[in-house]
């Protein structure tokens, strides 16, 4: 895993996983939170890439473009007790400008990775619930609880599944 | 009766800002004012921090030029353990601090102010952007998303990522360069290099089409202040002395020690901003106005010291200058370039270096001065840290002054000229949407970074409002 980003050298993977936020505040850190979980439990050869972001850069779309899959993780404002993750598809979309880090998002992103790179990847959106965005490190317990349901669905996206 | 026309908030720049235009009762611009409406105050929160977080602290004023409060930082904490760095850690500062101009200054050029010069002043604002610009340009977007991931990547080689490594420190650097590194950044450079070489041709193509706003986009006499080696007075970007030049290219102050910036520097505040108006003492207040950045840089420098770069600031002085001083701010954008030249030049010296791959890059020091200033040049132009600790080293007293704060007069001075050339005889507060661009082009000459100016974020609609003297809106428009 490389932080905030990643390097023309690497090889490209088939799944791309990028999680961001900003660390120093609190349930906004979800999204890299469970991003290094992850990395912690792939094998070596799960075909996938994990990558820690402060925020979502231009400078990843071409690798995205090389991508057949990629999975954003981020959090989301939400009242305190709620502990439900979202998933969402997600298409390319001009939206908000890829260029400026404060607003990029997913769907903007993809939208350059296929407007100047030929492709986007499928894609999706594990978004995870917060409440607590103050300065400090640490999720709130309830947004701890909503990370681990999200790295086990992101376990079933991504790793073979036992047979019944 | 006189109207005041509002441009809120000015787009594609980092931070929050607008400008007012005010009207006479002919409908012409009487006055013109650049009004930064954040404040984030870390002079005064880092007061009580020990020395040794600076550098960390300072660097998250911003999230685009956060290597160059880092650099500052770490000098000041330099000066105040008295410690001199081992001369491989500063060869390594400056690597990183070539990177973050290389990443800033393509970040400028290519993405926030090209869209107006490339796609028309007066095109569909809608189109007019970023998206605009790959629809129609997505060789250049293409080539430009690759010369900043360059810059960047050699600041996270170096420091380990790319935005706030806390990689300087007092004493020099945490890590040294590894091989590995090494070898990936001489591999990129020559792409790099080609790159900015196609830019610099696609811009000087662009000048005459651009007579009017070479004219008329801040143009004006001005004092040029920036950092110049020690040895040569060459193009300098992380030590050396200050300068002090006029737009004759007489040299008011030559071979200045930074640490006494305050003999010349000045600092004014007016109720309409927060951002701090810097001036050249000897001058008094406002007349003592003066730019900073890749024009002042290129302007007080003798020479580059590097042979692309050294023939590139021939061909820039020969064709936009007088006498050597190039006095337009719409050059700042041509200026850009050229640095982001000298600095992949020297990237490449630096690679060459013998002593680059030392671990020797950290000397150990205690408190011994209780006061230091740390100067280098950011990529929006000179920056002052000034710290004041007690005997544990903890932060008594901070002085920021930051690029953008150092162009603050010269800014207002430009969206004046620009919009008193432009704007003439408006009844009733109807002005094209393309010349107000033209205003806000203004400020985007000097990539204003207003995060680090006032020590920001969101979104920035453009906000238009005509408001009579009484108060009264007579007319708004709102771009999302």
């Amino acid at each position: 895993m490389t932080a905030d980003g990643t390097r023309a050298t690497d090889a490209p993977p088939i799944t791309l996983v990028i999680g961001y936020g900003n660390t120093l505040r609190r349930d906004d850190g979800a999204g890299p939170s469970i991003a290094t979980s992850l990395d912690e439990h792939l094998p070596a050869d799960s075909g996938v890439q994990v990558l820690v972001a402060h925020q979502l850069m231009p400078e990843l779309a071409p690798r995205l473009s090389e991508a057949q899959r990629a999975i954003f993780i981020d959090a989301f404002e939400a009242a305190p007790d709620d502990e439900t993750i979202r998933e969402t598809v997600l298409t390319p979309r001009a939206g908000t400008d890829p260029f400026n880090p404060h607003v990029s998002d997913p769907a903007s992103l993809l939208w350059l990775a296929e407007s100047l790179y030929g492709r986007a990847p499928a894609a999706r959106l594990i978004a995870v619930p917060g409440s607590d965005f103050a300065f400090g490190e640490g999720c709130s317990d309830a947004t701890a609880r909503a990370c681990a349901s999200a790295l086990e669905r992101l376990r079933q996206l991504l790793l073979p599944q036992p047979r019944e | 009766m006189s109207q005041r026309i509002v441009i809120d908030p000015v787009t594609r720049i980092e931070g929050h800002a607008k400008i007012s235009l005010f009207l006479s009762d002919a409908g012409d611009i009487s006055d013109a004012r650049f009004h930064v409406v954040e404040f984030r105050g870390f002079e005064k929160f880092c007061e009580g921090r020990p020395i040794g977080e600076m550098a960390g602290i300072t660097a998250r004023i911003c999230g685009i030029c956060p290597i160059s409060h880092i650099m500052a930082s770490a000098k000041t904490g330099d000066d105040v353990l008295t410690v001199q760095i081992p001369p491989t850690a500063e060869k390594l500062r400056r690597m990183m601090n070539l990177g973050q101009f290389t990443q800033s200054h393509a970040l400028s050029f290519f993405h926030l102010s090209s869209p107006d010069f490339l796609l028309g002043w007066d095109s569909d604002p809608a189109k007019r952007n970023v998206f605009g610009l790959i629809e129609k340009q997505p060789d250049l977007a293409r080539a430009g998303i690759r010369l900043r991931q360059f810059g960047q990547e050699v600041i996270e080689l170096l420091g380990g990522k790319k935005i706030h490594p806390a990689w300087a420190v007092p004493g020099g650097v945490r890590e040294p360069l590894s091989a590995e590194a090494h070898k990936h950044i001489l591999g990129r450079l020559p792409e790099a290099r080609a790159t900015t070489e196609t830019a610099l041709n696609l811009f000087k193509g662009m000048l005459d089409k651009h007579r009017e706003e070479t004219e008329h986009f801040g143009n004006f006499r001005s004092l040029f202040v920036g950092l110049v080696s020690r040895d040569g007075a060459l193009w300098e970007h992380y030590d050396g002395y200050l300068r002090v030049v006029d737009s004759d290219g007489n040299i008011l102050v030559d071979e200045l020690d930074p640490r006494r910036y305050h003999e010349i520097i000045g600092e004014a505040v007016e109720p309409f901003s927060y951002l701090k108006s810097p001036f050249y003492k000897p001058l008094g207040y406002p007349q003592g106005m003066y730019r900073v950045g890749p024009l002042a840089r290129l302007n007080v420098c003798s020479r580059i010291g590097t042979p692309l770069a050294d023939a590139e600031l021939a061909e820039f002085r020969q064709r936009v200058g007088s006498g050597g001083i190039v006095t337009s701010s719409f050059m700042y954008h041509y200026a850009r370039l050229v640095e982001i030249l000298a600095a992949l030049e020297r990237i490449g010296m630096l690679l060459h270096d013998p002593d680059i791959l030392s671990k020797r890059v950290r000397s150990v020091g205690s408190i011994n001065k209780l006061e230091g200033v740390g100067v280098s040049e950011a990529p929006r132009g000179t920056l002052f840290h000034h710290y004041h600790v007690d005997e544990n080293g903890l932060i008594k007293k901070v002085n920021l002054i930051v690029a953008t704060g150092n162009n603050n007069l010269a800014m207002n001075r430009t969206v004046k000229q620009i919009a008193q050339h432009y704007i003439k005889d408006i009844k009733g507060g109807k002005i094209p949407e393309g010349l107000l661009n033209r205003v806000e082009h203004g400020i985007r000459c000097y990539d204003p970074c207003l995060s680090c100016s006032t020590h920001a974020f969101g979104a920035m609609p453009m906000k238009v409002e005509v408001v009579a003297a009484d108060g009264r809106v007579l007319a708004e428009q709102v771009r999302d």
